[in-house]
Parts: structure tokens; sequence; C-alpha cells
């Protein structure tokens, strides 16, 4: 690492009658702001992530509910069938909304007949509005 | 056919984003404060929740929560 710095000092130097300073290269400004360095960071990120991650953080919910969906893409929340891989003795692995699947991510969102009929409720108020446009 | 512009898209992830933290909460409400499951009251608050962060998270869209429950692609279309 240090190598690499001096290596890369080598070819600078300072013309003479000029002051050596601080610059910041990204941006017209060459002043450094935190902006600036934050959107170079993020578009790394950006880049590396998947649409579906992109569309997640790009939406309009609140962080902390943001989050949560992220876990449920990444199957990192805390449902019974994860709570018991993690070693946390649980009396029932049963679904606690419909009691009859194991409460996986995938199950409580998406398979569970409590969350089809949210999710039917959703189609039925605005799902034939959107056909219709 | 219009195809449906990229705002309208940002809100059907939103109210992505609204049903499973809302289904995830109401998991909780029952487990934790022996809450009962109850499809109607989870929709119910996942039209509040959205309305919210979408009107109050663009700068253009300026809509009754009544205006978004009859007509929710007019809405959408407003948001920035």
């Amino acid at each position: 690492m240090a190598d690499q710095l001096s290596q890369l000092l080598l070819g600078a130097g300072v013309a003479p009658g000029e002051d050596d300073s601080w610059i910041w290269k990204d941006g017209g400004l060459q002043t450094f702001i935190v902006s600036s360095a934050y959107n170079l960071v993020r578009k790394d990120k950006e880049a590396d992530s998947s649409p579906i991650f992109r569309k997640l953080w790009r939406c309009k919910a609140v962080p902390s509910e943001a989050l949560t969906a992220w876990r449920v893409l990444e199957n990192k929340l805390a449902t019974r069938v994860n709570l018991s891989r993690r070693g946390v003795l649980i009396e029932s692995l049963r679904c606690c909304l419909c009691g009859k699947e194991e409460e996986s991510c995938r199950h409580l969102f998406f398979g569970c007949s409590f969350a089809w009929r949210v999710w039917c409720l959703l189609q039925m108020a605005w799902g034939s509005v959107c056909v219709s446009h | 056919m219009n195809l449906p512009s990229e705002s309208v898209h940002i809100v059907w992830n939103t109210i992505w984003v609204g049903v499973v933290s809302e289904i995830w909460s109401h998991r909780n409400r029952i487990v934790f404060k022996r809450g009962v499951a109850d499809a109607s009251e989870v929709f119910a608050l996942v039209q509040v929740k959205v309305w919210s962060w979408v009107s109050t998270n663009s700068r253009l869209a300026s809509f009754s929560f009544s205006d978004w429950c009859l007509e929710p692609m007019e809405c959408m279309r407003l948001v920035s």
C-alpha cells in the first residue's frame, strides 16, 4: 500500500514558484465536498448491485421498511425457519399466519394463504384500474 | 398503448415494499402482541402507508388520501 502510494507520487512534481496544495480530483471545483465522495462510492456500489436492489433503494419507502423488504429478498428475516437454522430453540416452525406450512420467507410473503389474501385485495382494488388504463 | 412511465414503476415498487413490510409487522403483532390475523387491516394500512410515503417524498405530487384510493393511476402519474 505504501509502495503504491509512493509510486503514484513519483511522477508528480511541483513547479518552481508554485505552492504545493491539496486538490480533490472528482468534480470541477477541486475542493473536497462530502457529497462528491459519497456519489463516487455510491456509483461503484450501484454498478455492483443487481437491478432489483437498485429498484428497491430508489423507491419512496422509508429506509427502515425498505430494509425489511431487502431482508425478505435476501432471506435474512427472523422467520421461524431462519431462527431454527440459526440455532434458536422454538416450539414450532409452523407459520404464525396460516398455521399450515413452515414459516420460511418465501412462504410467509408469497405462499401463505393469508399473504395471498392481501395480494388479492391489492389486485382487486388497484389491478383493474391498471388494466383499464 | 402508452407504456407506464418510470415514476409509475417507482410507485409500484413502493407498494411492493409496503405490502411486504406490513405483512411482517402484522405477523409480529400476532406473535408478540396477541393480534388477530386480518388481511383487510393489512391492506388498509398499506394504502395509508404508501400514500404517506409517496405524497411526502415527491416534490410535485399533491393528492388527498381519497384521490389515492379512488384514482391511484392518476396519482401515480403526478409523482416525480
